[in-house]
């Protein structure tokens, strides 16, 4: 069964992230983020901004960790799989996050 | 033993009752899954004939052919049936069919489990049957938005009817989803381990996985409504500090999901399918793999394109707008797979190989208007037009329906043992697919020149008419062809004659057995070396009968089969499965009585039937506890396995797992719309708040502590076949406790629903306390089995499953005094 949570890990943990900034939009916009100033910018765009950066290391470190021989699978088939898996939630990962840089805003 | 006695011993254990007595008793999966498959067909061509009565409808402009009060009725109704009666079924029926018969093994893991959701789904879809011819049917459009389909709005019992009869038959998806996941992870043939299962058994693993995540927040916005509907719980309405937009989440949470979760298992079924016809195997095996797992999580980022009119920050929208612009990535993996192996191969242009072609051409248009849509500024122009319902019908009638009948020409032969003699399907492939284009690509084009969707009637100098009328007729094309199908497939059955064992020289182990098969599938069970096991060994199937792999040899009135480890498919343990019973269908209809009384308001039925449930599930698993006592047997080739049941993980425990995963899924969907009301929802904080109460709080934290711990100490002691008495005792005081401290908590939140906060946690509440119920009653069955067990105490994994839901009831009663408890502290 291990075998299969390698498999899924990866998209599973982009969906998390994925799930999560989509929250943290949501809190940050009710919460008057947008409207407390930080350094030039405002605490929502650095709340996002930062949270954009640590969902992708985070997908990083999953990738890293399935290629590692701690975790990788001793099938080549789950091995392969799970790695194909794990850059294609980094790729997802930096289009679909990428508005939290690129458009933080409330509007 | 020869063959042929082994045959008959074997007929004898695994066949139904002869009879009416058979089509209600049996467990088979060949039964079930063919009597599945036979009534989506009929929901099919129910469903079919309301479209045909829509289409009617819009032939002309200012209709007077129905009512546009009986027009909501027609459009939600075809919806409603296509969906959840017809799509998801017909998938529950190829795959609890199919998926033993090519995974090598002789029936799905829990047998009753599969009538149970069979006799649920027949139960349900009745209600909404009834409900269509008595004119009370749901007329808020299939998704239900409140609120319009709230009380205010929709008063009467036709949303009703929905939200109670959807719930039902969802029931049936649940169990069929749990029990294709075990099945396929633990019931295969030995060797076959992932990398040679079959690909639609990859793509069904996906989509029982996708509903276990997907139609959870679906059954819990429906419950949210119903009793908003039924006791004015003000979840959606926003001046009492609920959001018809939470429900919009929930409904679309499960939504978008349902279009891959219909789409996967066709594409398992061309995946399958079309290296046949092209006589070659399935080009990049692992990347179609990997793009349907992809696809399949991708779509559970996409719910939110449902909604891009609803007003929806810019960042959400550019979040969901990405990812629906990506699904067509791995989707496009699949389908260039499918043109690789049509290249590298040697295509013979067969009946299902046309629908094949069929399904190429629209579910590629499909998938390109889907992008379109995906944009933000051009689904803001097509929204709610019938350029939508275009779009929709290109991905689920060409992503599914041709897939679908492909899979039903190819299998057909294995079905029934026939040789296909009558030529009409190739003229109703025409109709088809003619009609269906037809139709839909003029819905295209009068959808964008501004035709709404729903529209009972529209005006004459709109400019409509013959796009409407041209549709309306192509419609009807369509219908005569797969009325010639349906009449088709009849004949075939009824006088077709006698076929080869493997006409299309297919490689899987569906062929590798007598036509149509015998109830036990496989005299032996097979040893699997290859993807593509009968192309390996042409003589396979002979072996097989000859007894010569495991479990060649019946015992007594036994249905044996195996489970193996998951990854590598190495034999683990020996499975008995139970035999014929009438307690599937008993408990569908004790479980159905439950709904019909909350339908009808007759609330005081409802607690009798669920005692009736809770009665019925009892006699279930203490009837598979009463099989005797096997120990270690020899399975066949100098093979020694243990009993399932007598293993730490039994199937009972991984199917456990799987539910809870679903009814997890639930939880959170419920903790989500605490925090989106919380958050988003309109009017908020409410006028008052639930306090603090440190005797409920520690009373209910200790109580699961203790129970959770204790049954961990039970498990121990079950191992070392010690007395479970003393932890059992302690357990069952906690969870008391636990219930207790629910049912101060529960008391106290029902003062405050009248406000969408205090519906919210009473909802969290209560969930939690059923839990605690569910836990308490099972450590009692517990008790009793210990009671009763005499010399044989309740086997390990007994004892393990209920330390499994009792770990859950903790984690539900913990979490749910926390977040109700200090909400006060968090404003």
């Amino acid at each position: 069964m291990k075998d299969v949570v390698r498999i899924v890990i990866a998209m599973f943990v982009w969906l998390a992230l994925f799930s999560a900034l989509y929250g943290l939009e949501g809190v940050g916009c009710a919460a008057g983020w947008h409207r407390i100033p930080v350094n030039g910018a405002t605490l929502f765009q650095a709340a996002m901004t930062l949270a954009f950066f640590v969902a992708l290391l985070i997908l990083v470190a999953v990738l890293a960790a399935l290629r590692s021989p701690r975790f990788r699978s001793a099938s080549p088939f789950v091995a392969h799989i799970s790695v194909i898996l794990a850059v294609a939630a980094l790729v997802v990962g930096v289009w679909t996050l990428f508005p939290a840089v690129a458009l933080s805003h409330c509007a | 033993m020869n063959a042929l006695a082994r045959h008959r011993a074997l007929s004898r254990i695994w066949s139904s009752e002869p009879g009416w007595r058979g089509v209600i008793s049996t467990v088979n999966h060949s039964d079930i899954g063919r009597m599945f498959l036979l009534v989506a067909t009929l929901f099919f061509l129910i469903g079919g004939v309301l479209a045909m009565l829509i289409r009617t409808q819009l032939a002309t402009p200012r209709s007077a052919f129905v009512a546009p009060a009986i027009y909501d009725q027609i459009f939600t109704m075809h919806g409603t049936v296509m969906m959840f009666l017809f799509a998801i079924p017909l998938f529950e029926g190829a795959a609890v069919y199919l998926l033993p018969k090519l995974l090598g093994t002789r029936d799905l893991a829990y047998p009753r489990l599969s009538a149970y959701g069979f006799w649920c789904y027949v139960f349900g879809g009745l209600m909404l049957v009834f409900a269509l011819l008595a004119g009370l049917a749901p007329d808020s459009g299939w998704f239900m938005y409140p609120p319009l389909s709230s009380s205010a709005h929709s008063p009467g019992v036709n949303a009703d009817f929905w939200l109670i009869g959807v719930t039902f038959v969802e029931v049936s998806a649940i169990a069929a989803a749990v029990e294709i996941c075990v099945s396929i992870l633990k019931f295969r043939a030995p060797g076959m381990s992932l990398d040679l299962m079959p690909i639609f058994a990859w793509y069904a693993l996906v989509t029982a996985l996708m509903i276990l995540m997907g139609f959870p927040p679906l059954i819990l916005g429906s419950i949210l409504l119903e009793l908003e509907r039924a006791f004015g719980l003000p979840f959606f309405e926003s001046a009492l500090g609920g959001s018809p937009l939470l429900w919009q989440h929930l409904f679309w949470l499960f939504g978008h999901p349902e279009v891959y979760i219909i789409f996967l298992p066709a594409a398992g079924v061309i995946s399958t399918v079309l290296p046949v016809m092209a006589r070659t195997t399935l080009l990049g095996y692992r990347w179609v793999v990997a793009a349907a797992v992809a696809l399949a999580f991708l779509s559970f980022g996409l719910w939110v394109h449902h909604m891009f009119a609803t007003g929806i920050p810019h960042m959400g929208l550019a979040f969901f707008s990405a990812a629906s612009t990506l699904v067509a990535v791995p989707t496009g993996i699949q389908i260039f797979a499918w043109l690789g192996t049509l290249w590298k191969g040697q295509p013979r242009l067969t009946l299902p190989m046309l629908y094949i072609i069929g399904f190429f051409f629209t579910f590629v248009i499909g998938g390109l208007t889907g992008v379109m849509v995906a944009i933000v500024p051009f689904d803001w122009q097509a929204h709610d037009t019938a350029f939508v319902t275009a779009h929709l019908h290109y991905v689920l009638f060409g992503g599914f329906v041709f897939p679908m009948l492909a899979g039903l020409y190819y299998w057909l032969p294995q079905l029934t043992g026939r040789k296909r003699f009558f030529r009409i399907g190739e003229m109703a492939f025409w109709l088809i697919f003619l009609g269906f284009n037809g139709a839909f690509l003029a819905m295209h084009w009068v959808g964008l020149l501004g035709q709404r969707r729903r529209i009972a009637w529209y005006p004459v100098d709109a400019g409509w008419t013959a796009i409407n009328l041209f549709s309306s007729i192509s419609s009807f094309v369509m219908a005569i062809g797969v009325a010639m199908v349906v009449f088709d497939i009849a004949l075939h059955a009824l006088l077709a004659i006698r076929g080869s064992r493997n006409p299309w020289g297919a490689g899987t182990l569906e062929w590798a057995m007598p036509t149509p098969p015998a109830a036990y599938n496989f005299a032996s069970i097979p040893i699997v070396g290859d993807r593509e096991p009968l192309a390996r060994d042409p003589a396979l199937a002979n072996k097989i009968a000859r007894g010569e792999y495991f479990l060649g040899e019946p015992r007594g009135d036994s249905r044996e089969t195996l489970t193996v480890d998951a990854a590598s498919g190495r034999p683990e343990a020996l499975v008995i499965f139970p035999g014929n019973s009438t307690l599937p269908i008993t408990l569908a209809a004790a479980t159905g009585a439950a709904f019909l009384a909350a339908l009808i308001r007759a609330y005081w039925i409802v607690p009798l039937a669920l005692l009736l449930v809770v009665g019925i599930s009892l006699r279930w698993g203490w009837s598979q506890h009463a099989a005797a006592y096997h120990g270690i047997q020899n399975v066949g080739r100098a093979t020694l396995l243990p009993q399932a049941i007598e293993t730490d993980r039994s199937p009972g425990w991984w199917g456990s797992a799987f539910l809870l995963g679903a009814d997890a899924v639930l939880y959170g969907s419920l903790f989500f719309g605490y925090a989106f009301l919380w958050t988003v929802g309109p009017n908020w904080p409410p006028p008052q708040w639930l306090s603090l109460s440190v005797l409920e709080l520690a009373f209910g934290l200790i109580g699961a502590a203790v129970a959770a711990i204790d049954l961990h100490a039970a498990a121990r002691a079950a191992s070392r076949s010690a007395s479970l008495w003393r932890e059992l005792l302690i357990a069952f005081a906690g969870a008391a406790m636990t219930i207790a401290a629910l049912a101060m908590a529960l008391t106290r939140a029902a003062q405050l629903t009248d406000y969408a906060y205090g519906a919210t946690i009473f909802v969290m509440i209560a969930y939690a306390l059923i839990h605690a119920a569910i836990a308490a009653i099972m450590i009692c069955s517990l008790a009793y089995r210990t009671l009763r067990g005499g010399a044989a105490p309740p086997r390990t994994s007994n004892v393990n499953i209920v330390r499994l839901w009792t770990d859950y009831a903790a984690f539900v009663a913990a979490t749910s005094l926390i977040a109700t408890q200090f909400s006060s502290y968090l404003t």
